[in-house]
């Protein structure tokens, strides 16, 4: 692990993501104990790179963009030295089981409506990233509330196996984001460090550890604000910072990325699956989303809700392996004649106009090479393409 | 909110800095912020204290001011509350020390007191200015002048005088009266002794100047049935020869002594020896003595009214009412003896203990439940607690009205008591839930009030519906005893008896109460936080 973690930033610190790069290179120097003294350099190469991005893009393209990816490169060499040099052999982190739940159910009745979650069996362990989907009203915050223990379930059995029953202490091991952010008071500063101290971080490693998360998460120059002063985006990376600050064993997130915009959701989204999968302290991460593909990107495993129901659970990289046939959806200047047409009657199953974009379903051996090879042969301009096969959103299209 | 950043110095931030990274606890109290500001109000308010204008003849109320900076006391207090509920490790499910709780307690209830020292601070501090107006001797000396010599400023004439309204009412009756201040005497030793009349003896001339002058009043009412022109005119002539031919003396002496409280004034009968002694000498009145007086009513009041020392003694010899309003200085006076004896309601001590503490705890158990728990059965509670007890006094006097035998008082008490004992049940009850519901940290925060007190609401009931001390079948008995034979032997050593058992009582409700208190600052206070902190992490029953 150790191995492929310095690979990673030796490769990120040649190329052009420093952001990403200097991030890594905090996560290694304090994942693990042999690199805890270059800590600090790494704090600084990120504080640097933060200052860096406030001056200002062009700042970062220019000659000191390069002089700290020179400086990252000579930190990941100098990590990279140090590992073979010690020849430490770090071994993956075991993924414990934080959460279980079994034939969980709940029921709402509210006049002539009904509403029942579940029966759901779900295992939750730690370096590992749940994503629930589904559409509205399946019960995907149901669910989510149910897990972090903030609503009581009707039937079935949940356990924590590494807090016991002691609700508190159950508490004690899990942090709850909820999609709009509670409001809180103070300064970013004084909660990060209050969260810490609360949750045993005291003295000088409290400050240590809220000034590392702060650098980790380009909170930095945010540090004085409050919590009207800061953006949606910002908000929920404070929610981050204050779950850094403490490390729960679970992490349940609530439609997390709804208001961020697109590059705000990809570096939530890597510093997720970067604390998922921590070293030293690896988090069993689970969230719900609407948008499929980037939780599918980022996910383990894959909850699909539809009425209440778990309609997929498993590996996300495993939906639907065993199908007879693939899915694509496309978009271009053409109708669907012409693409009929271009692709010839035997490579379709079924097309499915939605008015905006087509469905395309083919048989499984008609992969997305020869529908692209179809389509530019056919010289039909294409605007967007995208296979769903192995996609849970398939499911968003199938009838209850 | 920059502004009061900026008022904490250097080592101030530093210790806060410490005190959140390695007592989150203690931080989250403010109490080290709370002293700070507490200091810097304190010097504002003793320098207000300080720049009030007092003079003798004009100051401000210490209770007024005590009731008017308990606006911005509680403004303070409650923007304290504010800071303090912001941060809370157990909303944070963060670590829980059963003993730092009862710390955090302490310190909120220290904390709650000292905010108390704003408007004591104003008051005392004002109070103390004008209890050093002057020293204590000069101030008894200024009394003592002024009673000596407050024959000689007497309003009204002395005589009979018609108070007739018939200037905006034509049909009004007209009505006669003395003035109060003033007697009729034969002479001086009728005078001495007017205080020693003997059934039987002819009336002395006060006295039958006052019925002559009340019959007058009866028999020349037109609207009255005695109505009788000729015994009018015979009562008025019995009036008037008195009025004639007896001199009046001064029945009122020490007017100008503090009425409510010890002192080395010169009492009633010293004064009035002295005064008799004066009329008796014979001797002119002493002009510099009457001139001191009038230089205090001066020195005590801005309304006694420029006059001359010859004025006024021909005032006196024509038995015409004082133009001086010397009178006007006696309620500065009242109140200088007041500051000097500090007899305001806020120095009472049973008030400080009772009231000031009691409800500092109260509010520090309300504080501690609030960082403890959600708002919402908070306000429920409050809500509860305000309504309650009219729900209840409504229920006792409907049952009053309709149930014969029934008291309504009874009734209040022991719904009361039967409330608390179900809440007693429920704090049993409250860490075995397994959801979270409103209902239930309603009932918990109840339980919480209820529990400090429920040992001396027994006990006082045992003692004052079922007399478990057997103090009022003794007060029976010993009425008994009295009834039959006021003389019996016994009585006096059933008294002392009586005495030390109500001691004894008064002892063990004590005792009760502050044990009471005890047992749950020390003991219950972290069960009950327990129980909150259970509530809030157990998840909500829907």
């Amino acid at each position: 692990m150790l191995i492929s973690r310095i690979r990673e930033v030796t490769a990120l610190a040649a190329g052009t993501d420093l952001s990403l790069a200097t991030r890594r290179l905090m996560d290694l120097c304090d994942e693990f104990p042999a690199f805890h003294d270059l800590r600090g350099a790494a704090m600084v190469l990120r504080a640097d790179y933060n200052m860096g991005r406030e001056l200002g893009a062009a700042e970062m393209s220019g000659a000191s963009g390069s002089a700290l990816a020179e400086r990252c490169r000579q930190l990941a060499a100098a990590i990279g030295k140090r590992a073979a040099a010690t020849g430490e052999v770090i071994d993956v982190p075991h993924a414990e089981i934080v959460f279980q739940a079994r034939q969980l159910s709940k029921a709402f009745r509210s006049g002539g409506h009904h509403f029942q979650l579940g029966p759901i069996d779900l295992e939750l362990r730690t370096g590992r990233i749940v994503g629930v989907v589904g559409e509205n009203g399946n019960g995907k915050t149901t669910l989510l509330r149910q897990i972090a223990g903030l609503l009581d379930h009707d039937s079935g059995t949940l356990a924590h196996p590494h807090a016991g029953t002691d609700p508190y202490r159950i508490r004690q091991t899990i942090a709850w984001i909820p999609q709009r952010s509670i409001r809180w008071q103070g300064t970013l500063l004084q909660n990060l460090r209050f969260q810490a101290a609360v949750h045993g971080v005291l003295g000088d490693a409290n400050e240590d550890r809220v000034l590392y998360t702060l650098h980790r998460l380009g909170l930095t120059r945010f540090k004085d604000l409050t919590w009207k002063q800061l953006s949606s985006g910002y908000k929920l990376r404070f929610e981050l910072a204050k779950m850094l600050v403490w490390r729960p064993k679970l992490l349940v997130l609530d439609e997390p990325i709804a208001n961020l915009d697109l590059q705000a959701q990809q570096l939530f989204l890597q510093d997720l699956k970067h604390l998922a999968a921590s070293a030293r302290d690896p988090v069993a991460v689970i969230l719900s989303s609407q948008q499929l593909h980037e939780i599918e990107a980022v996910a383990d495993d894959i909850i699909f809700l539809k009425n209440g129901k778990a309609v997929y659970s498993g590996a996300a990289d495993s939906f639907d392996r065993d199908r007879t046939s693939n899915v694509f959806e496309l978009r271009g200047v053409f109708q669907r004649a012409q693409l009929e047409q271009a692709l010839g009657v035997g490579a379709i199953l079924h097309i499915d106009d939605t008015g905006l974009i087509f469905r395309l379903t083919t048989p499984r051996n008609v992969g997305p090479q020869q529908v692209l090879k179809a389509i530019a042969n056919a010289d039909l301009e294409m605007s967007y393409f995208r296979d769903i096969s192995t996609s849970t959103r398939k499911l968003f299209h199938q009838d209850p | 909110m920059n502004l009061l950043r900026k008022l904490i110095p250097d080592f101030l931030r530093q210790w806060d800095l410490d005190l959140q990274r390695s007592h989150p606890r203690s931080w989250s109290t403010r109490i080290h912020q709370h002293l700070w500001f507490l200091m810097l109000i304190n010097a504002l308010v003793f320098a207000l204290g300080l720049l009030i204008r007092i003079s003798t003849v004009k100051f401000p109320d210490p209770e007024d001011l005590f009731g008017w900076i308990m606006t911005p006391t509680v403004v303070y207090g409650a923007f304290w509350v504010y800071k303090v509920v912001l941060f809370t490790p157990e909303r944070r499910f963060g670590i829980r020390k059963p003993f730092a709780e009862v710390g955090e307690l302490g310190i909120h209830f220290i904390s709650l007191l000292l905010i108390m020292t704003i408007p004591y601070n104003l008051a005392v501090t004002v109070t103390y200015r004008i209890a050093n107006l002057m020293t204590d001797a000069e101030f008894v000396e200024d009394v003592d002048t002024l009673n000596k010599n407050a024959y000689l400023f007497i309003e009204g004439d002395g005589r009979l005088f018609h108070a007739n309204n018939s200037l905006t009412d034509p049909e009004a009756s007209t009505y006669v009266m003395s003035a109060h201040s003033h007697g009729y005497f034969k002479d001086l030793d009728e005078y001495v002794h007017r205080n020693d009349y003997v059934e039987g003896r002819p009336l002395m001339i006060g006295a039958l100047y006052q019925e002559h002058l009340n019959a007058y009043n009866n028999v020349s009412d037109p609207n009255s049935e005695a109505y009788d022109t000729l015994s009018a005119a015979f009562h008025r002539s019995q009036i008037d020869s008195i009025e004639r031919t007896c001199p009046f003396y001064f029945t009122a002496h020490g007017p100008f002594t503090p009425s409510y409280t010890e002192g080395a004034f010169l009492s009633d009968s010293l004064l009035e020896v002295g005064y008799v002694a004066m009329v008796r000498s014979e001797r002119p009145i002493d002009q510099e003595a009457v001139r001191r007086t009038m230089e205090l009513g001066h020195r005590y009041s801005e309304s006694v009214g420029n006059r001359t020392v010859v004025e006024v003694l021909n005032e006196f010899a024509e038995r015409r009412s004082s133009s001086f309003n010397l009178s006007s200085a006696n309620e500065q006076i009242r109140k200088i003896w007041e500051a000097k004896t500090w007899t305001y309601f806020f120095m009472r001590w049973e008030g400080m203990v009772y009231v000031l503490v009691i409800s500092c705890f109260l509010l520090a158990i309300l504080l501690s439940i609030f960082k403890n728990l959600y708002w919402q059965p908070l306000l429920i509670t409050a809500v509860v607690c305000l309504l309650l007890p009219l729900v209840i006094l409504i229920g006792a006097l409907i049952l009053d009205e309709t149930i014969r035998g029934l008291e309504d008082e009874k009734v209040m008490v022991y719904t009361y008591y039967s409330i608390a004992l179900f809440l007693v049940g429920w704090t049993f009850l409250a860490p075995r839930t397994n959801t979270y519901r409103t209902i239930r940290a309603v009932l918990t925060i109840l339980a919480n009030l209820v529990i400090p007190f429920i040992a001396i609401f027994t006990i006082a009931l045992l003692h004052f519906e079922w007399d478990v001390f057997g103090e009022e079948a003794f007060q029976n008995m010993m009425s008994t005893i009295r009834e039959n034979d006021p003389n019996d032997v016994r009585l006096p050593a059933l008294d002392l008896q009586a005495e030390l058992l109500r001691q004894r009582v008064q002892n063990t409700l004590l005792v009760v109460f502050w044990g009471g208190i005890a047992v749950y600052v020390l003991a219950l206070h972290s069960y009950f936080r327990a129980a909150y902190t259970r509530l809030m992490a157990l998840p909500e029953g829907k």
